[in-house]
């Protein structure tokens, strides 16, 4: 398998060196490899697995959260009631909708911007800070500035479309535009997030590359074609990851502005998830949600993993 | 492979289950110890309380309450009392959840009061019959006994009261030469309610007809259930059990498309800035006493109060409830809780409570104490909250009915189909309680 | 385009995109200082993002309510350990899925990489559970151990570490040096970009945690900026500009935080050929 092959090239170059022999120096680097796991394993073992378990075992039961000690096992109840849920299948569809809009968006203009400061301007630095700031104002005080700014009488955006002859728009109010509003908003704040990741992948393309290639004439689309996409190829299978990963959370905004509405088109499955455990107390149920939900995901991470490596 | 790792997970669950187990186990068996030790008479009871965070006057009234108490108390009770962040609707509520599935409830323990239901349901507070008398029942206003109320025992005493009433402003009312009623039997019905808005809103000035807060948590069901009351049906059935025919019934969806009418109409601003009404940009205002203490702030706005609008066709009704206290059944020391209880919902704090924050109070014999509530316009409030308030339905699955009540008025005002909106709160809620409730 | 064409339209963009990413937030920096009736009287127009009347009584009244600085000092404490912490933990482990040989390795990582989506919501009750059973519930253990493993900072670790030359890594072998002292001595300071990287992304994460803290903190001891701030969007009257004011405050000091680790991060990478 990869691992093996990795080893066996890894393993070729100190062959030469005489002091361990190749099978102990392999034993003591296994010995070291599992020391250096060895703490993050643990918190991660007992902080999100175990957890994780709990939640896999409550699956399967039924139990109100004020209850636990009441919990009944209700074998595939929970899953059996979940295939028939309407509002899973509502929520499935905004969580996937909302992902496949904001990735490709959101890392787009990440790129963009990362572009815009990799360069050696006076003011770089503040254009770095403006497109980082959002990012570093929590997600709740986000929201709460953009209910207002959204407001469909005289909210900011409003105001400034109607100066410009545009009628004003519903936005969050509207089963059409809310998720639309959401996916705007989300992408404004988080992809100063991204810029940063694709900047320091940036910051590593060696400069060599670009005064070769404008030595051989290459114009400054040709070497973003030609060299910086390609150099940055890891960079962006991982930035592509992790956007993925959040985008399918999606959470704090449509539990702040809209909470799901209007008409359901915003209910995602985090904040599904969250109305069955939290608010309506039904931990069972919430937890079978979660595992389904995991599942998902993880199914979303093998295509995208798929998609990118047949590139 | 795989195999090792799930036997590695199972062994790893169950171990946490036992831990678990075991350490609540012991965490109980300590805290009778606790009990035990304070049968000699040396130590005091340490009694535990806690309540959501407020404003800045309640939250000195309850740290002055606590004092006094401990003061009166010296030597036998220690009452400790810790105030939560409640920084969204639920946020307070999660922490009890949290509470309840380790354990760690606190003795005394604050709840909204549709909240009793589940609460009592579930077996986390405890019934109060025992320590009161009917006389002292009496005392409260009804919608507090029929809040705290579940399956004919009582569990939950309300701090305060509260109420919606129609604000309105008194300049535009004079500019169109309108009168708003001053007797109860007089109050305006909706259509009455309805051509006053027609008559003030001037979209060229940004005046609307009314302002109601549209937010998505309490409010919806606190204030609009009632539309459904005073048009003679409800949102649930009065032993909780049944929605369908009930919040979707032929009423329900007059009192719906009611509603639908001002929205579509435009006579209330669906997202209004906080401040509308007491910058003159709406006629009237739905809204709660505890409105007033922000009108202070505006000395331009004239404001007067009317009742609650009620139905052409049927009963003046109005919204109610509020902030009640119950013991958990954590408490080892329930005679001293009790007489926690008490003291904070006795007539003095009863009474100091209400003036402190603009809210009707819980006892009759405090609003004696209170002369404003005789005259106009706070008369208005004490006529509702004593005489015709409803408390919203006491049902377990109240949580899910609020939540879905909730989304379907917001739809519907935004232009969803009335019915099969208030079909879809009917079966979500019978379904939830068949699934979780039914005996 | 010639070079000073490019340099103009650079700026052009930049100010434009700038405009967009400040205006919200300048609209609040603005609104937290005017009287509490201009905030929204302002708002349907360019009045909105112009001060008015400006006045410092929102700051004044807010601090008058609230311990601000003490809870600016719970949470700059509880996320930066959580960051320190994190960043020794999590470098180890990413290194070794990256450098390192052993039996079970891509298991492992594929293991780190699925853990990585499973939403903090559909766990946070059974983690309520684990941290209660070790008595940690209203102590800074509940606010921080559970946070220090990071099945994403290790996979980010490991993404860079992945970039580091063998030929490096080797050529100290040869020197004798076990991997710890590799690790320490060529690898970090070769990564000061990924360690600033995911020490920021880490602190911003944590410092908007709302729903925990909330869940684990019950006195006044432990609470948190973000749990100060909802205390203004509690029951009415709400003060708008009180609110502003607390979102501007406490936004400050990442500012500061950033501007600071900008400028190592620019420093950290003068070093050439670790990436491409």
């Amino acid at each position: 398998m990869n691992g093996t092959m990795q080893g066996e090239a890894m393993a070729s170059a100190p062959r030469s060196h005489k002091m361990l022999s190749l099978r102990k120096r392999k034993r003591q680097e296994a010995i070291m490899g599992y020391s250096f796991l060895l703490p993050a394993g643990l918190l991660i073992t007992l902080f999100l697995i175990l957890p994780f378990g709990l939640a896999f075992v409550f699956g399967f039961t039924r139990f109100n959260l004020l209850r636990p000690d009441q919990i009944e096992f209700r074998g595939l109840e929970n899953y059996l009631f979940l295939f028939t849920d309407p509002l899973f299948y509502r929520s499935l569809y905004n969580t996937l909708y909302f992902t496949a809009i904001v990735v490709p968006v959101q890392c787009g203009l990440a790129l963009m911007l990362a572009l815009l400061v990799n360069q050696k301007l006076r003011l770089t630095n503040l254009f770095r800070i403006a497109y980082f700031s959002p990012v570093i104002t929590s997600m709740t005080v986000i929201a709460i500035l953009w209910i207002y700014l959204y407001n469909p009488n005289d909210g900011l955006i409003n105001s400034f479309l109607h100066a410009l002859g545009i009628p004003k728009q519903p936005f969050l109010r509207s089963p059409d535009q809310a998720m639309n509003s959401i996916i705007l908003m989300s992408v404004w704040q988080a992809a100063g997030y991204q810029m940063m990741i694709f900047l320091a992948g940036l910051q590593g393309i060696p400069k060599e590359l670009y005064e070769a290639a404008s030595m051989d004439g290459a114009n400054r689309f040709q070497q973003l074609r030609y060299i910086t996409i390609p150099s940055l190829y890891n960079v962006i299978v991982f930035v592509l990851t992790i956007t993925t990963i959040q985008a399918v959370k999606l959470f704090t905004q449509p539990y702040i502005m809209t909470n799901g509405g209007p008409e359901n088109t915003t209910r995602t499955l985090a904040l599904f998830i969250y109305q069955q455990g939290f608010q309506f107390r039904n931990a069972g149920y919430a937890s079978a949600i979660s595992v389904v939900f995991f599942i998902i995901v993880v199914l979303l991470s093998f295509l995208l993993r798929k998609l990118l490596r047949d590139r | 492979m795989n195999m090792r790792w799930m036997k590695i997970l199972l062994a790893a669950i169950m171990a946490v289950t036992i831990i678990g187990c075991s350490s609540n186990g012991s965490g109980s068996s300590e805290n009778q110890e606790a009990s035990g030790g304070t049968g000699g008479s040396a130590e005091p009871v340490e009694i535990t309380f806690w309540r959501p965070q407020a404003d800045e006057a309640e939250d000195q009234f309850y740290q002055e309450a606590v004092k006094a108490f401990n003061e009166a108390h010296e030597g036998k009770i220690v009452l400790k009392m810790e105030t939560v962040t409640r920084g969204n609707s639920f946020a307070y509520e999660d922490k009890i959840n949290a509470a309840v599935a380790s354990n760690t409830l606190p003795d005394v323990v604050a709840l909204d009061g549709p909240n009793v239901a589940n609460y009592a349901a579930s077996g986390i507070i405890i019934p109060l019959d025992e320590y009161f008398t009917q006389e002292e029942l009496d005392d409260f206003v009804p919608s507090i006994i029929q809040q705290g109320t579940y399956n004919g025992k009582f569990y939950a005493v309300g701090l305060n009261e509260s109420s919606v009433v129609l604000f309105y402003n008194k300049k535009i009312m004079d500019e169109h030469g309108i009168v708003p009623p001053t007797e109860i039997d007089k109050a305006w019905t909706w259509d009455e309610w309805y051509d006053v808005m027609k008559r003030t809103a001037d979209p060229d000035r940004g005046i609307f007809g009314t302002n109601m807060i549209n937010d998505k948590g309490e409010w919806m069901t606190y204030a609009f259930e009632q539309f459904w009351i005073s048009n003679g049906t409800d949102i649930v059935s009065e032993d909780g059990t049944k929605a369908e025919g009930y919040v979707n019934s032929e009423q329900g969806i007059e009192a719906a498309n009611f509603l639908k009418k001002l929205a579509d109409e435009k006579l209330f601003n669906i997202d209004p800035t906080p401040t509308e009404f007491e910058e003159g940009k709406a006629a009237t205002k739905l809204g709660g006493t505890w409105n007033i203490t922000g009108f202070e702030a505006y000395p331009d706005l004239e404001w007067g109060i009317t009742y609650f609008p009620r139905s052409p066709k049927g009963q003046v009704t109005s919204p109610s409830g509020s902030w009640a206290v119950g013991i958990s059944s954590n408490s080892k020391h329930v005679a001293e809780a009790v007489e926690v209880v008490k003291w904070l919902t006795n007539k003095e704090n009863s009474a100091r409570l209400a003036k402190a924050i603009n809210v009707p109070a819980s006892r009759k014999s405090a609003f004696e104490s209170i002369p404003e509530y005789n005259e106009l316009p706070m008369r208005v409030i004490k006529e509702q909250v004593t005489t015709v308030s409803h408390a919203r339905p006491v049902t377990p699955a109240y949580p899910v009915l609020t939540q879905k009540f909730a989304e379907a008025l917001i739809d519907i005002m935004v232009g969803a189909d009335v019915k099969s909106s208030l079909d879809n709160v009917a079966k979500v809620y019978d379904q939830e309680y068949a699934r979780n409730f039914a005996e | 385009m010639s070079d000073r064409k490019y340099a103009a339209f650079l700026y052009a963009a930049n100010a434009v995109m700038t405009l967009l990413f400040i205006t919200p937030l300048l609209w609040m920096v603005v609104s937290s200082l005017k009287p509490e009736t201009h905030i929204f009287a302002d708002l349907n127009s360019i009045k909105a993002l112009l001060p008015s009347s400006v006045t410092l009584d929102n700051y004044i009244k807010a601090f008058h309510r609230i311990p601000m600085m003490k809870y600016l000092f719970n949470s700059l404490f509880y996320v930066t350990v959580i960051c320190i912490s994190g960043l020794v933990v999590n470098s180890l482990c990413g290194y070794a899925l990256a450098k390192l040989q052993f039996k079970g390795r891509d298991m492992l990582l594929s293991g780190v990489i699925a853990l990585m989506i499973v939403p903090f919501e559909s766990i946070i009750m059974p983690l309520y559970f684990i941290v209660n059973t070790l008595g940690w519930v209203d102590t800074w253990l509940a606010l921080i151990v559970p946070f220090v493993g990071n099945c994403f900072s290790i996979f980010m670790f490991r993404q860079f570490f992945m970039d580091v030359p063998n030929e490096i890594l080797e050529a100290s072998a040869i020197d004798g040096s076990s991997p710890m002292k590799t690790f320490v001595r060529i690898v970090v300071p070769l990564s000061g970009p990924v360690f600033t990287t995911v020490f920021i992304l880490t602190f911003i994460t944590h410092w908007g945690d709302f729903l925990w803290p909330i869940l684990v903190t019950t006195g006044e001891k432990l609470r948190t900026v973000q749990l100060g701030i909802q205390t203004f969007f509690t029951l009415p009257p709400v003060y708008y500009g009180q609110i502003m004011a607390t979102l501007t405050f406490t936004t400050l000091p990442i500012v500061i935080l950033f501007l600071f680790l900008q400028r190592y991060y620019i420093e950290g990478i003068t070093h050439t050929g670790v990436k491409g």
